[in-house]
């Protein structure tokens, strides 16, 4: 077995000679141009891909095959297991996280590589060989301190692993960290494109489009990645809300912070020249702070509620790589100042540009603030001695108000001219939604909703969507006059002609969404109370009554749940069963939250402590206004992102199969249900009724039938799909599970496949009886089937798509013939003829 | 309007904000972080200030107060003690000798009122060792 571990290592040895080869010969045969030493590199640059997948699939292997003599494996994985989550068992822990992100990484370097080799031929060494040395960093930091191919300490292997955190055992929970890292790592690619621009002195506009877009690829993971981390905090850890402020959570939000700015800044160099070395720095500090999130992470820095525990080895490590980044990013940028000087300067405050300007210094103060507020404790304890620490208000108190100001950005800037604004201008674009902003704030403010926050976040909402709507249906008008086109036809001709202009705004729409969302916080109402059975509790309009709980204790756990009636106004809404397990093995009690969800309200429910004679228990109630509004922000922003990548006027290609915009809806689509099934599959209710388990004292032997008894075969084969629920095992199944009531249940399989019942039908059985969690696997139809294949397919179709549209977007828009200006009246003409340039300045 | 002094003016006001945010948010914010040594040797120091204290649970006294659960218990370190008042819903981590981080301040009679109570549980997102997975 341990020719495992010694192959693995020499896998992931070997990467760092051709890493370094690739890096090195990309150098000289650049330098030098000699093309036959860059073909070499390229060749070592497949070998690194090659190497990376061969070592983590060997780890996926190990997994599946159960091979617990690697310490890795070991820990995070057990036999009965699904194999779902053994396959998801590379990224379960900190080593196999290490190499799916190297892994990514190579991937992403192999896509750069094929769709810039021949078009990029004279910078593409230079990008490859960045991408190629930040590989090298992270495979010596598995070498050296956590490699994945560990060895368990002892000649004695283990017949078994440690088996999977429950928590862990969700599909947020197994999508959430591949998105996080095809977030980061996809950070590395813009950053590679600007130091090869530094490096070459090509400071002029490709590298500005290259970066730009995938940054967005990036963000557009990362966004994913921190979207589901919220939901999955939601429903899982039962304390009610989404975002905690800790600095788990603040390491992802920071990079995306500022990517949000450069996506925005970006624009103000492509049009006019300006901001040049803001926006080279920009890049370099989002790949920065990418890297420097995993070194708070992961070194114990900052005391985190995730305890990945400390690793001062580790940590040191990534310092001094920040350190080298950092020193060389400095150095190639401080010799190109020359190079990055502006083309032109600010004309007035009231143009596009200072609109854009300000949004960066707004999201630059987010940036600022999530920092200090992580960093804090740290420095205080480093100047001071002691540890201070900052609460969630000082991020909510500095947070609330810039967010307040990049609302109202988010209206303005789209609707004002470059350069220098006119009173007409602002008076034809703003003015209307302005008003339509003040009608808003007053309705709010009659209906004696007084905190300023809400009200000025709800009063911002309601006019960028009046600027949002405004921008739409002007696009719609012209393009129905100018293309003779009806109202739809119309909208969907806009849409692709101007993907990034209006997938833009669908993305600003999915922001306001979430606003709204974090907006209904400041009204969250909480409750503790304590009930015995028969008591009611009335809160904010609804009445909680306890009406009986179950205690269901068996060998390995006992779990308490409490039936709770929540009624409004005398009419029944529905039955809460919050619920809590007590594991004795593990020692650790989990919450089984229960949410009634409604499109304005969610009404949150757990346990605390509960008297087993009386039944006397502490409850602790959450009423979540507007909550909903973030998950169908989240979606719709995702969905803008996606247009926004399309190539230009894809919808008019209709002659060849538009394989990039086909793909990206696709992706889209599996992202979407990937999250939407997310938070649904994790409530406790789906369709459960509380397992009967057989009270008994004595263990039953493990069931090991005879091989070659057909009877006994069969019922392994089915039992092996059911997961035992007597509670007290963490999710054995039912053919391996030893206590009596998996024995009952085998002997009730048994009889029906004596009386011939098709093995369908027996499953069905118990999913009617169970619910879908009696599955080991989620079942292979339907939309389970989605939840089943989604996140690697979504994970492999995300880069497939990237690499198709990158490679493809050139070649488009170039083929892409410009709309044909039909004339309509003269002043529809003109306003047209305004409109298709202001559509092209995006 | 002149550029020079546009940019000036924008960055003076922008970075007086920004200083006037982080300092008022600040204040009203911090929070000391002290271990139970720390808290019994500064006691004068901090009265009436938002503390929090890190150490292990110890005796917990489950009571109960106008519909509410009340908990006594005492935080340890070495072996210093401070005895606890806490009054809501308690942590599913919360137990005998878990590691736990209170918020909350000292009263007059020397007992700490705690307002939040945060359980670590070193376990949280790796598994034990346990029977179940050795079957």
């Amino acid at each position: 077995m341990n020719t495992v571990v010694h192959v693995g290592s020499l896998l992931l040895a070997l990467i760092v000679p051709t890493a370094l080869f690739s890096v090195l010969f990309y150098f000289i045969g650049h330098s030098t141009r000699r093309d036959n030493l860059v073909i070499a590199a390229r060749r070592a640059n497949h070998m690194v891909f090659a190497l990376t997948t061969a070592a983590a699939l060997l780890v996926i292997a190990s997994f599946v095959y159960g091979n617990y003599s690697i310490m890795y494996v070991y820990s995070y994985s057990s036999r009965s297991l699904p194999l779902f989550f053994k396959v998801t068992g590379l990224w379960a822990g900190l080593d196999g996280s290490l190499l799916l992100w190297t892994w990514l990484m190579a991937l992403y370097a192999f896509i750069v590589l094929k769709q810039n080799q021949l078009r990029n031929a004279d910078w593409m060494p230079i990008i490859n060989a960045c991408m190629m040395a930040i590989i090298v960093f992270f495979v010596g930091l598995m070498l050296f301190s956590n490699n994945p191919f560990t060895p368990v300490p002892g000649s004695e292997i283990p017949a078994d692993g440690r088996g999977l955190n429950p928590l862990l055992q969700n599909i947020a929970m197994v999508v959430h960290p591949p998105m996080l890292y095809l977030g980061f790592t996809g950070f590395a690619v813009p950053f590679s494109f600007v130091m090869a621009a530094l490096v070459t002195r090509r400071l002029d506009a490709t590298w500005i489009e290259h970066t730009r877009r995938w940054t967005i690829v990036a963000w557009f993971f990362l966004s994913i990645g921190l979207i589901l981390g919220g939901a999955w905090a939601y429903v899982e850890l039962g304390w009610g809300g989404f975002w905690a402020w800790d600095p788990v959570e603040n390491a992802g939000l920071l990079p995306w912070l500022l990517a949000t700015a450069y996506i925005h800044s970006v624009l103000i160099q492509k049009k006019s020249g300006m901001l040049k070395v803001w926006n080279v720095t920009l890049v370099i500090t989002t790949f920065m702070l990418t890297i420097f999130g995993t070194y708070l992470t992961r070194s114990g820095v900052v005391q985190s509620v995730h305890a990945f525990g400390e690793n001062k080895e580790l940590g040191m490590m990534f310092l001094i790589f920040i350190g080298i980044i950092a020193a060389t990013a400095f150095y190639l940028v401080v010799t190109r100042l020359e190079d990055l000087k502006s083309d032109h300067s600010l004309q007035s405050i009231f143009s596009k540009e200072s609109a854009f300007l300000f949004n960066n210094v707004a999201l630059l103060i987010c940036a600022a603030t999530v920092l200090w507020g992580t960093m804090f404790p740290t420095l205080s304890e480093l100047v001071t001695g002691e540890r201070i620490t900052v609460g969630q208000p000082f991020f909510n108190r500095i947070m609330a108000p810039v967010a307040l100001v990049l609302i109202f950005l988010m209206g303005v800037g789209p609707m004002i001219s470059w350069k220098k604004t006119t009173t007409r201008n602002l008076r034809n674009n703003v003015l209307g939604p302005l008003l339509v902003g003040v009608l808003a704030v007053a309705v709010i403010l009659l209906l004696g909703i007084t905190q300023w926050y809400v009200v000025g976040s709800m009063g911002l909402a309601v006019f960028v969507l009046a600027t949002i709507v405004l921008e739409f249906y002007r696009g719609v008008r012209v393009t129905k006059l100018q293309k003779k086109l009806p109202t739809l036809s119309a909208l969907i001709d806009l849409i692709s002609y101007s993907n990034r202009r209006f997938g833009g705004y669908i993305v600003h729409l999915g922001i306001l969404f979430m606003f709204v969302g974090i907006a209904g916080t400041v009204y969250k109402a909480e409750a503790d109370f304590t009930l015995e059975p028969g008591g009611t509790y009335d809160f904010h309009g609804y009445t909680f009554a306890y009406d009986s709980y179950d205690i269901d204790q068996n060998d390995h756990r006992t779990a308490m749940t409490a039936f709770v009636r929540l009624t409004e106004g005398g009419t029944e809404l529905r039955m809460l069963k919050p619920s809590r397990h007590f594991y004795y093995a593990s020692e650790q009690p989990t919450t089984e939250v229960d949410i009634y969800q409604t499109p304005l309200k969610d009404v949150y429910m757990i346990i605390g402590n509960m008297d087993e004679k009386s039944g006397r228990a502490d409850f602790k109630v959450t009423i979540n206004p507007f909550i909903s509004f973030m998950w169908c922000g989240g979606i719709v922003l995702l969905l803008g992102v996606v247009l926004v990548l399309m190539p230009r006027g894809f919808k008019r290609s209709k002659a060849t199969i538009d394989t990039d915009s086909l793909s990206v809806v696709l992706g889209l689509i599996f992202a979407a249900t990937v999250f939407y099934a997310a938070p649904v599959s994790a409530q406790p209710s789906l369709g459960m009724t509380p397992a009967q388990h057989e009270e008994s004292a004595t263990k039953a032997p493990p069931f090991n039938p005879p091989e070659g008894d057909a009877r006994q075969m069969h019922l392994k084969k089915l039992s092996e799909k059911l997961i035992c629920q007597c509670g007290g095992c963490v999710r054995e199944a039912i053919s391996t599970c030893t206590c009596g009531f998996a024995a009952k249940e085998r002997r009730r399989i048994l009889g029906m496949i004596d009386s011939d019942t098709p093995d369908d039908t027996i499953i069905a059985a118990f999913t009617d009886q169970y619910g879908l969690k009696v599955l080991a696997a989620p079942p292979e139809e339907g939309f389970f089937n989605v939840g089943y294949w989604a996140p690697g397919v979504t994970l492999f179709l995300g880069l497939i798509t990237g690499f198709v549209v990158v490679t493809r977007w050139h070649r488009r828009t170039a083929a892409v013939a410009a709309p044909e200006a039909v004339s309509g009246t003269p002043a529809d003409d003109a306003a047209a003829k305004q409109l298709i340039r202001e559509l092209e300045d995006f | 309007m002149n550029k020079k002094y546009f940019y000036l003016l924008g960055f003076a006001v922008i970075v007086g904000a920004i200083v006037y945010l982080m300092t008022t948010s600040l204040q009203s914010s911090l929070q000391y972080y002290v271990t139970v040594n720390e808290a019994l040797a500064a006691k004068s120091d901090l009265n009436d200030k938002v503390i929090k204290i890190a150490g292990l649970a110890k005796d917990i006294e489950r009571l109960e107060e106008d519909g509410r659960s009340l908990y006594k218990f005492k935080v340890v370190e070495n072996d210093n003690t401070i005895a606890v008042v806490y009054k809501g819903f308690v942590p599913d981590t919360f137990k005998d000798g878990s590691n736990v981080v209170i918020t909350g301040s000292l009263a007059s009679n020397g007992e700490f009122v705690a307002t939040h109570i945060l359980a670590q549980c070193a376990s949280k997102y790796e598994a034990k060792m346990t029977e179940t997975g050795a079957k």
